[in-house]
Parts: C-alpha cells; structure tokens; sequence
C-alpha cells in the first residue's frame, strides 16, 4: 500500500477529513489520538495492512513517521 | 451423553450507571466519542455491600426458580468468579449452603475472566459426558467495578457487574456441548490484573499510592488495570486461530452455524474481530449497550437475552468464544436446548 493511501485510511479511522493526517503528527497534534484513537490506528494497521500487530513495536509508537517507518521496514508500506 | 443447557439466568446489580453520569464526574472524558467506539451506553454496579456473591446467588435462585429440575438433583456447582468473597473457603461452599443444595455435591471455584464461561461449559460437559454428574449448576459472577479507580476511564467505562446461572443436564444424543478449544498464555497476565491483594504483593499503603497515566487515567496497584491495546491484539491474534482450530476440530464450517456469540468485551473488538474472522454479521448475537462487559457473564447473559427474544431455538447450532485475562481463550460448540 502507498504511504498517502494508509494515511487517508488512518484519517477514516480517527474520524478526520481526508489529507489532515501528515507523518508530521503526533499524539500532540492529533487531538483524536487518545487510547481509544491509538487503538483505532493498530487495527487500521491490521485491517488494512495485514501486518502481526501482537509486538511492542507495534502497540507502542508516538508519532506518525515512527508508525510509517516501521511499517515499511516490514515492506507493508511504500513511497 | 453430551451436556445440554437446561435453562439460563442472570442477575444485575440495581445501580444504573450510564454515560450521562460519567459524563458529568468526568467533563474530560468524551463520553459521546468514547460510546461510538465502545458502544457501551450503561452499566450495572454492585453496592458497597453487594459482593459477587450475592449477585451468583440471585442467579441461581432465579433459575432454580422454574423448576426446571428438583434442586435435590443438582450434584455439581462449579463457580467462575475473580471476585472472591474471601481468600478462602471456595465461594462455590458458600453458594452451595446458600442455595441449600444437597450436601453431596461436588464443589470449586475456578478463576478466569472472560473466557470463564466456555472453560466452565466444557467441565460441566466432561463432567457429564463421564457419568462423573448428571445435573451441573455453572454459575458465573464478577464485580470489578469493585477493583476500578473512579478516574480511570479505559476500565470504568467498559466493565459492568453481573452473574449469570446455567444449569446442565444430560442430552438425548452425544451432542450437545463441544467439541471446545482452548488457549492459555500466562506471558500476558500483567496486561490484565489487579497487581496487589494477593500474596505476591499485599495491599498497603505504598500499593494504595495513585498514579496518572499518559492517557490521564488514575489509577493505584490496588485497582484494576487494562492495557488496552495488548489486549486488542491478543484478541485480534488469538480468536481467528481459535476459531479456525474449533472449526477444524468439530469438521465444520462458519456456514454450519445458526449463530455466534463471542465474548461482549465492547463494539470496537466485537467488529474487528467478526471483520478479521469473517464471521457472518447477520448471524452475531450483542448483549452489551445497556450492561457493559460484564468478563464471564457476558455470553450467557446474551444467550438469555436471544432465547428470551426467540432468536435462538432448540436444535440449533452456536458457535461460543471467550478470551481476556490470563491471557486465556476458549472456543466451543453448543447445540441449544
């Protein structure tokens, strides 16, 4: 999946216009992101990328370009 | 032969606490937001002197209630609960003497969480199945809104307290309950637990100490904690592999069942889980708007509530799923009635 793709699913996710999500966000920025949020984005991880969301690495991550880069060190997301 | 249920009943504290109210102690929650995910619009809450216990009681008095058999009949209590009355005796002794069942009856308790009623329904099963009993009384009851800190919003607002009765009894064939599947890893018990008051670590006043999380819920050792998100991926990972080995075991498929009930954690897991498992959503049977999550009670108090609607008839086929605190998982098969 592109990157631009799996950040306008996140936006669906988290209940956001499409486009107002950047890997410049953070839990700081993104006012949705609580724990209710945070669990919204691992199962976006997992419905839509198909990716074992049962690690640390991916329950815990604070911002959007740590979550996108780990994903596409897995090979699940590209540019 | 198999075990069948004979009759099911449930008991919920009096005490209604609904979003409005959580809504009014806690401005910051966003409880509107928090009810689109969780689903969850109220909850029952047991009163200061209201254990378990009694909420068990008043299930089985209910369904011993109907008739359904002579309670002289009854030659085993097994009892699921993680809110016990006391370290010990058993709270199942309690309940025994309580109901005036006969003194020669087989007796326990065992600790589990939301798996507790699928585990329970495959010992009553086995014990029937053996010969080792004819009649089991399986009776299942949490409080854990006696655990939770009135600040931490990630447990207040999802669990709710509730007792459930299930009486079993030998089938007229081998069916019945099962075939079951079950689960077990203890390598995420601290994700789920109430860290002191056991032995391991008593409670104290250094355990009483509160602590705001970075999600601002409070909470001290002495109360109920959740990690929310390990939790939703043990699920995530564990129930479709328990499912697909049930449907293995019992040589079936998803098309052989009539309905599912999976254990009523909250709307957020339930989706994810029927959308992961591809389970059918026309054939999903909810209990939990007005009751929360209510850990082992939660499967039996939905299957009263769609048998009580005519949704489920005798003769046909569920497909039963349970997971949570422990880790532990169960999956199993019941034919109704």
């Amino acid at each position: 999946m592109k990157v631009q793709a799996f950040l306008d699913a996140l936006c669906e996710a988290l209940n956001r216009e499409p486009g107002t999500i950047t890997l410049a966000d953070t839990k700081e920025t993104l006012a949705e992101w609580n724990s209710i949020g945070h669990l919204s984005i691992v199962a976006t991880v997992d419905s839509e990328l198909n990716v074992p969301v049962d690690t640390p690495e991916m329950q815990k991550f604070s911002t959007i370009a740590e979550l996108v880069a780990r994903l596409k060190a897995l090979k699940a997301l590209e540019d | 032969m198999g075990a069948r249920v004979i009759g099911i009943a449930s008991h919920l504290p009096e005490r209604v606490e609904t979003n409005e109210d959580l809504a009014r102690e806690h401005p910051d929650w966003q409880m509107d937001k928090l009810a689109e995910k969780s689903g969850i619009l109220e909850r029952r809450v047991a009163g200061p002197q209201e254990t378990a216990l009694d909420l068990a009681f008043q299930a089985a008095s209910r369904l011993l209630g109907r008739g359904l058999v002579d309670p002289a009949e009854i030659d085993y209590l097994v009892y699921c609960t993680q809110a016990p009355e006391f370290l010990l005796p058993s709270g199942a002794c309690i309940l025994q003497h309580r109901l005036k069942l006969g003194r020669h009856i087989g007796a326990f308790d065992f600790n589990l969480g939301c798996s507790g009623y699928v585990y329970g329904l495959q010992v009553a099963d086995a014990l029937i199945r053996s010969g080792a009993a004819r009649h089991v009384l399986l009776v299942t009851a949490d409080t854990y809104s006696k655990y939770i800190h009135p600040g931490d919003r990630s447990t207040r607002t999802l669990f709710g307290d509730g007792a459930a009765a299930t009486l079993l009894g030998p089938g007229q064939t081998w069916e019945g309950a099962g075939p079951f599947v079950l689960g077990t890893d203890g390598g995420g018990a601290m994700n789920l637990c109430v860290p002191s008051g056991g032995l391991r670590l008593p409670r104290s006043a250094e355990t009483a100490v509160e602590q705001v999380d970075e999600a601002g819920c409070v909470r001290s050792r002495d109360n109920l904690y959740m990690n929310g998100p390990a939790l939703y991926t043990f699920a995530l990972t564990v129930v479709p592999k328990c499912i697909a080995a049930l449907l293995a075991k019992a040589g079936r498929t998803l098309a052989d069942y009539d309905w599912f009930v999976l254990h009523q954690a909250n709307k957020f897991m339930l989706e994810s889980l029927v959308a992961k498992c591809r389970l059918p959503a026309e054939k999903m049977l909810y209990e939990y708007e007005r009751i929360g999550n209510t850990v082992s009670s939660t499967i039996p108090i939905a299957l009263q509530a769609h048998v009580e609607s005519g949704a489920i008839r005798p003769g046909q086929r569920l497909l039963l799923a349970g997971f949570g605190v422990g880790y532990s998982w169960a999956a199993g098969e019941l034919v109704w009635g």
